[in-house]
């Protein structure tokens, strides 16, 4: 019974160490890529082990966008107040739906469903956004259009709190006389760490590889993230590939970033996750205290 | 509760956030959206468009609001802000045949009228055929950048091995001499690529012996590779006798392992493989500037195609109104001052002098001390293609002529331009029809280009898709409408 | 819909009566800040939905724009491809829900087993990364692989053998599940690993004094336990089974003309179709064309989980 059980625990590893290799292994060679030579590249293609190394291209992504550190600070802060402004309206959102005994409780879920499908397109939301609240080049162009709150991370959340959280609790909770808010704070939120965490890191996501808001209402370079330099870059190349014609020999003072950068700023883009998301982990731990009630 | 009221201020926040600060000037504010390639700060257009102001409220009475966007992102940012007021002048593609577009969905203001009362200063800037360009159903909508047009057909090769194997570049001035060279260098060099694309699987930009004529994007004249161009007869690429040709001297070069084999899932420029030497050779049009200028370590060959242009190549960048522009007139004064004023234009494309470019002791503009192409802050000297009257600008040092406007003049005499020059083919209610043989052509065109398959194996089933979805028929109303033209004409 | 004022009936107070809805107040203030955001973000430019059948032009506006009645679906199913790029998309994404569910919760499950803590953690790093590729970036590292010349899967994996990957369709399909797979397996799996450790631990607890084995507990603890999160992530994938990743199906495959039999979805073609037309009508109806055909299937799909287990539907 033992032996067996060491068995599937080694079975276990084994399989998520192959994943974990082939999740690496790409994302190698693309750091690897980023760190050789341009000629080499271009002359003998993609390596794991390339022949000439060097830094050029990270020295070329300081030099010439002196924005990238400026990117940089735009990200966390967009990201820091968005992923914020998304759990509260989430969170406060979830929760009603998720009881039981809310009337009209299948309208306003179909309500938000039906967003999730539907939408009226971009012109529309643009000369909304635009007009109406003058949005553009402002901060909260990266913020408040389409990723404050997404019907996805509602209806996770209020599944969550569905399967997860007894109702003896809270009505038990109720008993001793606590509001809705103070259950919700004290009760639900506490016990619903992982999903929180989890959603934490999805908006959190969403925002750090946003880069729509920025093409459709920011013009303001002072504003610019670092995945939209990143979408910039990818984008011109794009054009200069389908319509460099248009332009005349006059674009080929214009050229196509060589692939060494497009990998360079991929892997900036990347880095701080991959850094940040250790410190999540420690709060996808196990809520105890839901046993603890029933029996 | 605490935090739903905490909410609430978030919220409340945002909202005042949102109302705008209210501008108070005197003068007719007009924006204009532009589309650039380099590298720039908000600091240095904001500097720009203080010195621009300063001039415009001198001579003119207006100011203007500057809006650069990344070239890649300007259509669909245009676009958009063409919705609203916002934007008064833009910058706009038509190399697709987008002008049509433009005008089919009102978004751009008929300029005709005003183009008639306007000094003849101003009208004395455009030649017959760049208005023609800017031109759709005999209405004008927007004047094209004045710069030289259309281009020839060459080859870029790599210095090196021209010199080690001794080839005379300047004899290359035919698809079959190139297919000499390549197969000589194939030999001798079976280790790197003969011959790349010139961009991505973009075998070569200029499309070789195949010109689009009507301001489509579907119908084609057979085009000679030296002397007049006559042919009158259109139809689909694929069966065009130039693109055949071209295909079947591809076609062998790539069975023979000439042309790399991704060819269609490059990404990369030919210039740079080349300039590497990590390819041979890649074909490139030019024009008045020799190419060896832009990549290092080349040599360019002869003339493969004479210089050649049609209405798209000459109006392919243009400036118009937007039709939701709150100040048509005062946009259109400015739009007028960009093409006459040189003190304006040098301003706005190279930006500050002693700043963002300098004069050097020729009276020729160059980079200033320490500044290159990456850290210049303006950007505007670096991308001068994209504004709208190029011949204004001092010369650049780099330049190899010393009156920039009498040599364009002169090469814009010696293109060449096809019979069907100026005729305009209306296709705003054929939308679906262009939608469909966008995606036959591009599931075609580059892999035949590119040679990597054979025209003759896939040519049925072109015809087939052509058929259904009716290009036969429309290229027929096509041509009876471009022979009434022609017969007008004559 | 009767307005009883409290103290009418309070004893049996209807679900929908406004004594219940006032004794709720406090949940419907929770629920306003979403609402609002909604109706800002999401309903007030719904309206746009009438471009779809507009033809639209911009000195007009949205609403001042002529009908145009249903013209602006025609171009969707102008050519043979129509039913190709039909095929395509559910296809794909028929084997997208079914095999992604699939490795997901076995990831999730099997990091769950693993008793060796900082193993796990580092595990669910890693298979983070992919999902913070972006797809242009992965069609780069894509060519690295599968050059014909170059890469590293002729080179080093098949001896130098010199396959033409991207022109040979019959491989696509399972390349493009492959990258699909990788790219969201670790994220995915996040969501089903929080479910399995809200887990009740309670139920585990007597499964065990029940004489369960870990195979046991799992079949009758873990998997009805993530029963209504599969259901509520399937039911919202079928509702966008007509559209599809189009950085996946264009810049993965490099946009290669001879692979279009298998790679044209939808979005694909739309692109394609419309960048020359830069119709904002056409992209509306083939917008509203994906949207309702996903309604209909989810609202279908919904029926039938409510008649068989209420509280997973969505609504």
């Amino acid at each position: 019974m033992v032996r067996n059980d060491r068995v599937q625990q080694i079975l276990m590893h084994a399989f998520m160490i192959l994943l974990v290799v082939l999740c690496v292994a790409p994302f190698l060679l693309m750091v690897m890529s980023s760190l050789t030579e341009e000629a080499t590249l271009t002359r003998n293609g993609y390596s794991f082990f390339p022949q000439v190394f060097s830094l050029e291209t990270y020295r070329y992504i300081i030099r010439s966008q002196g924005t990238i550190l400026h990117g940089y600070v735009m990200t966390i802060v967009v990201t820091v107040i968005g992923t914020t402004a998304n759990l509260l309206l989430t969170i406060l959102f979830a929760y009603p739906l998720s009881r039981k005994d809310l009337p009209y409780r299948g309208v306003l879920s179909f309500i938000l469903f039906f967003t999730m499908l539907f939408n009226g397109g971009l012109v529309p939301t643009y000369m909304m956004y635009a007009q109406t609240f003058h949005i553009k080049n402002t901060i909260w162009a990266l913020i408040v259009p389409g990723l404050m709150m997404n019907a996805f991370y509602v209806i996770m959340m209020r599944s969550f709190f569905q399967s997860s959280i007894p109702v003896a609790l809270i009505e038990a909770a109720k008993l001793d006389g606590a509001t809705e808010f103070r259950i919700l704070r004290s009760v639900i939120v506490p016990l619903s760490k992982p999903m929180v965490v989890t959603l934490v890191l999805m908006v959190g996501l969403n925002y750090w590889n946003d880069w729509a808001n920025g093409l459709y209402y920011v013009t303001d370079q002072g504003l610019f993230t670092i995945q939209m330099i990143l979408n910039n870059m990818i984008k011109n190349i794009e054009f200069l590939s389908r319509n460099a014609s248009s332009l005349g020999v006059a674009a080929s003072q214009m050229r196509i970033p060589q692939v060494g950068i497009r990998m360079g700023i991929a892997v900036v883009a990347v880095l701080p996750v991959l850094v940040i998301y250790p410190f999540l982990q420690k709060y996808f731990v196990k809520g105890i205290v839901i046993g603890g009630v029933k029996g | 509760m605490k935090k739903f009221v905490a909410v609430l201020l978030c919220v409340l926040m945002m909202l005042s956030a949102m109302i705008p600060a209210a501008m108070a000037e005197d003068m007719v504010t007009v924006s204009l959206y532009i589309p650039t390639l380099a590298p720039y700060t908000e600091e240095a257009i904001q500097k720009v468009q203080a010195a621009i102001n300063e001039h415009l409220a001198e001579n003119y009475g207006i100011q203007t609001k500057l809006v650069y966007i990344e070239i890649g992102n300007f259509e669909q940012a245009a676009n958009l802000a063409m919705t609203t007021p916002e934007l008064d002048i833009t910058c706009y593609f038509t190399d697709g045949g987008q002008l049509a577009n433009y005008v089919r969905n009102g978004q751009l203001i008929d300029l005709t009228d005003r183009f008639e009362a306007a000094p003849d200063e101003v009208k004395s800037v455009f030649t017959e055929a760049e208005l023609k360009a800017s031109s759709m159903n005999g209405k004008l909508y927007g004047f094209v950048r004045k710069y030289q047009y259309g281009g020839y057909e060459t080859v870029v090769m790599n210095k090196d091995i021209v010199e080690e194997m001794g080839i005379d570049a300047a004899s290359i001035d035919s698809m079959d001499k190139l297919g000499e060279v390549l197969y000589q260098v194939h030999e001798a060099h079976p280790e790197i690529y003969t011959l790349v694309p010139q961009s991505s699987k973009d075998m070569t930009w200029i499309r070789p012996y195949i010109r689009s004529v009507g301001l489509t994007t579907f119908g084609f004249l057979n085009n000679a590779d030296h002397g007049e161009l006559t042919d009158t007869q259109i139809k689909s690429m694929f069966e065009t006798d130039s693109f055949r040709d071209f295909c079947a001297y591809t076609n062998k070069w790539y069975n023979d392992g000439l042309i790399m084999a991704d060819a269609i899932s490059n990404t990369r420029e030919g210039s740079d493989m080349v300039t590497a030497g990590a390819a041979f050779a890649t074909l490139h049009n030019a024009d008045i500037d020799p190419l060896e200028m832009f990549y290092p370590n080349t040599v360019t060959g002869g003339i493969i195609v004479d210089p050649m242009a049609n209405c798209a190549d000459i109006g392919n960048l243009q400036f118009g109104i937007s039709s939701n522009s709150a100040h048509p007139d005062e946009a259109f004064t400015l739009l007028c001052a960009l093409y006459t004023d040189a003190k304006l234009h040098t301003l706005l494309s190279f930006g500050i002098e002693g700043e963002h470019y300098v004069l050097n002791a020729d009276g020729k503009a160059e980079y200033p001390e320490g500044m290159t192409a990456e850290n210049e802050p303006y950007g505007g000297f670096t991308a001068s293609a994209t504004y709208p009257n190029y011949l204004l600008n001092p010369v650049r040092a780099t330049a190899t002529v010393d009156d920039y406007a009498a040599t364009v003049a002169e090469w814009d005499d010696s293109v060449r331009v096809p019979a069907a020059f100026g005729f305009f083919y209306d296709t705003s209610d054929k939308g679906d029809f262009v939608a469909a043989y966008k995606n036959i052509e591009e599931k075609y065109r580059d892999v035949l280009l590119t040679g990597t398959v054979a025209l003759d194996d896939v040519l049925p089933a072109i015809q087939s898709e052509l058929t259904a979805i009716g290009f036969y028929d429309v290229i027929a109303d096509m041509q009876a409408q471009l022979d009434a033209y022609l017969a007008e004409q004559a | 819909m009767s307005k009883k004022k409290r103290g009418g009936a309070v004893a049996i107070k209807p679900e929908g009566s406004w004594g219940n809805v006032w004794s709720h107040r406090e949940l419907y203030l929770m629920l306003l800040p979403g609402l609002i955001y909604l109706v800002i973000n999401n309903y007030l430019p719904i309206g746009g939905l009438v471009m779809a059948f507009k033809q639209f032009d911009y000195s007009k506006g949205i609403f001042g724009s002529p009908w145009a009645g249903l013209k602006n679906f025609k171009f969707l199913f102008a050519t043979r491809d129509a039913a190709i790029m039909i095929r395509n998309t559910l296809g794909y994404n028929a084997v997208f829900i079914v095999l992604g569910t699939v490795l997901a919760i076995a990831v999730a499950v099997i990091m769950n087993e693993l008793r060796n803590k900082s193993a796990q953690k580092l595990y669910q790093i890693f298979i983070l990364i992919p999902y913070l590729i972006s797809m242009v970036v992965v069609s780069y590292i894509g060519y690295a692989f599968l050059s014909t010349d170059a890469g590293f899967i002729n080179k080093s994996l098949l001896g130098g053998q010199r396959l033409n990957w991207y022109m040979t369709p019959k491989y696509w399909p399972f390349i493009l599940t492959f990258i699909y797979l990788w790219k969201t397996f670790g994220y995915n799996s996040i969501i089903y690993y929080a479910t399995v450790i809200g887990i009740d631990t309670s139920l585990y607890e007597a499964a065990v004094i029940d004489g369960a084995n870990r195979w046991q507990s799992l079949w009758h603890v873990t998997l009805p336990g993530l029963r209504p999160t599969i259901i509520t992530l399937t039911l919202l994938a079928i509702g966008r089974v007509f559209y599809s990743d189009f950085g996946l199906f264009y810049q993965v495959p490099m946009d290669s003309g001879l692979l279009y039999d298998v790679t044209t979805t939808i979005d694909v073609y739309v692109y394609k179709g419309l960048i020359v037309l830069n119709d904002v009508g056409r992209s509306a109806a083939a917008g509203f064309f994906q949207s309702i055909c996903g309604f209909l299937l989810v609202m279908a799909a919904n029926l039938v989980v409510s008649k068989l287990d209420k509280d997973s539907a969505l609504f």
